[in-house]
């Protein structure tokens, strides 16, 4: 609905905006808060984008060449960055790819930062079992803004691994 | 004896080349002046026909009168550019002013850095912060929830030694908890966040963030912990 909208100047903003906010009203009356799934503007990021969270376990992640893995017995924490393809404000949705060759729980919060640093919203998701799985993490558009950045961050299990992730903007 | 020699020889070939770099610029000195960008402009001025091109000992005073207009003409050109520009600033306030070159487009509108959009992105967001904050007070109260809810809250505060001292109200209803946090000093560390929001995801998926500042300058940020989730939308559909 929104997808590929060139925003050259503030007068084609507001009106994108103003069509985005009648339409997005409309959206989550229908569907709840959830918006529709292949309604936003899709970008595709590579799982082996994740780093270490955190200082001093730059060693405990292996970038593969199909994504992040966690070649630990413990769990790792893992940040991966999103680059955004659009300004727009309506939320975003991210879907997962992700492998656990054995059993574990991974866990991951999707954020929304303003571009000032400040956190605008999160949403966490879990999964525990072996083999693949694709969750979603949805942020509506209280948490979003058109200059907010969005990262994931997770808790990878031994041995699990973070494929990819596709995210929608809204 | 053959050093003294070598040194005439060389003040001999510098005079000439002193005496032309004083009294024409010199390209080579032009260029160090006016940058590197500035020289394609610069060749087209100086070459735009075969008559005008100068180099080394052809040049003549007739060469040098129309290198001199032709820089006189540049010059009133840029301040002719100057002056627009200076026009455009005072027009924008403090915006800033994107400076492009002959045939290059200006960027894209960006709203990081247009004061207007984020003044309006911030004046949407306070509305939907308000109409959160309403829906709290609005919200019934559920004892058991609430105070099972809290602990886990208080908790995953603790865990945090910074962020435990910043917590200012934990209060919990049947569905969302709201956290007052002061931002005035430390704050809440960054690295902190994302933990928190795992450690309370089990009982608290979704959280909002609202960053006020009161009339006293204080500032304040408020966590809306929900447990309702907008779950994704099945891809298949």
């Amino acid at each position: 609905l929104f997808g590929n909208v060139q925003l050259s100047n503030g007068d084609v903003m507001k009106s994108v905006n103003t069509l985005g906010m009648i339409l997005g009203v409309g959206m989550i009356a229908a569907l709840g808060s959830a918006p529709e799934a292949y309604a936003g503007v899709y970008s595709n990021h590579h799982g082996s984008i994740c780093h270490n969270s955190f200082a001093g376990a730059d060693t405990s992640l292996n970038h593969m060449a199909n994504g992040t893995q966690n070649p630990t017995t413990g769990i790792a924490y893992a940040t991966c960055p999103l680059v955004r393809a659009t300004t727009n404000t309506y939320g975003a949705l991210a879907y997962l790819d992700i492998y656990n060759a054995i059993s574990g729980t991974t866990q991951c919060t999707f954020l929304s930062y303003d571009y000032n640093g400040t956190l605008l919203g999160s949403t966490s998701a879990s999964w525990t079992g072996t083999g693949y799985y694709r969750f979603g993490l949805s942020l509506g558009s209280g948490k979003s803004t058109a200059t907010s950045n969005y990262s994931v961050v997770c808790t990878i299990p031994s041995n699990g691994n973070i494929l990819d992730i596709d995210l929608y903007e809204y | 004896m053959r050093l003294s020699y070598l040194a005439l020889v060389g003040a001999a070939a510098a005079l000439p080349l002193a005496i032309y770099v004083t009294y024409t610029g010199g390209p080579s000195a032009r260029e160090t002046a006016t940058g590197a960008s500035a020289a394609p402009m610069e060749a087209a001025a100086f070459q735009a026909s075969p008559e005008e091109t100068v180099s080394g000992s052809h040049r003549t005073a007739e060469g040098t009168d129309k290198e001199m207009a032709a820089l006189r003409k540049e010059v009133t050109h840029l301040r002719a550019e100057v002056s627009a520009l200076r026009q455009q600033w005072r027009a924008q306030g403090s915006r800033q002013v994107v400076v492009t070159g002959e045939g290059e487009e200006a960027p894209p509108h960006n709203p990081r850095i247009d004061p207007a959009a984020q003044a309006e992105a911030q004046r949407r967001r306070q509305e939907q912060m308000a109409v959160l904050e309403a829906a709290f007070r609005q919200e019934s109260a559920d004892y058991q929830w609430s105070s099972q809810t809290a602990m886990v809250v208080q908790e995953a505060l603790t865990s945090n030694e910074t962020a435990q001292t910043v917590v200012r109200n934990v209060e919990c209803r049947s569905r969302t908890c709201r956290v007052e946090v002061v931002n005035d000093g430390p704050g809440i560390p960054a690295d902190f966040m994302p933990m928190f929001a795992m450690q309370v995801a089990s009982v608290l998926p979704s959280i909002t963030a609202n960053h006020v500042e009161d009339a006293n300058g204080v500032k304040t940020t408020i966590l809306y912990l929900s447990r309702d989730v907008a779950e994704p939308p099945d891809e298949g559909g």
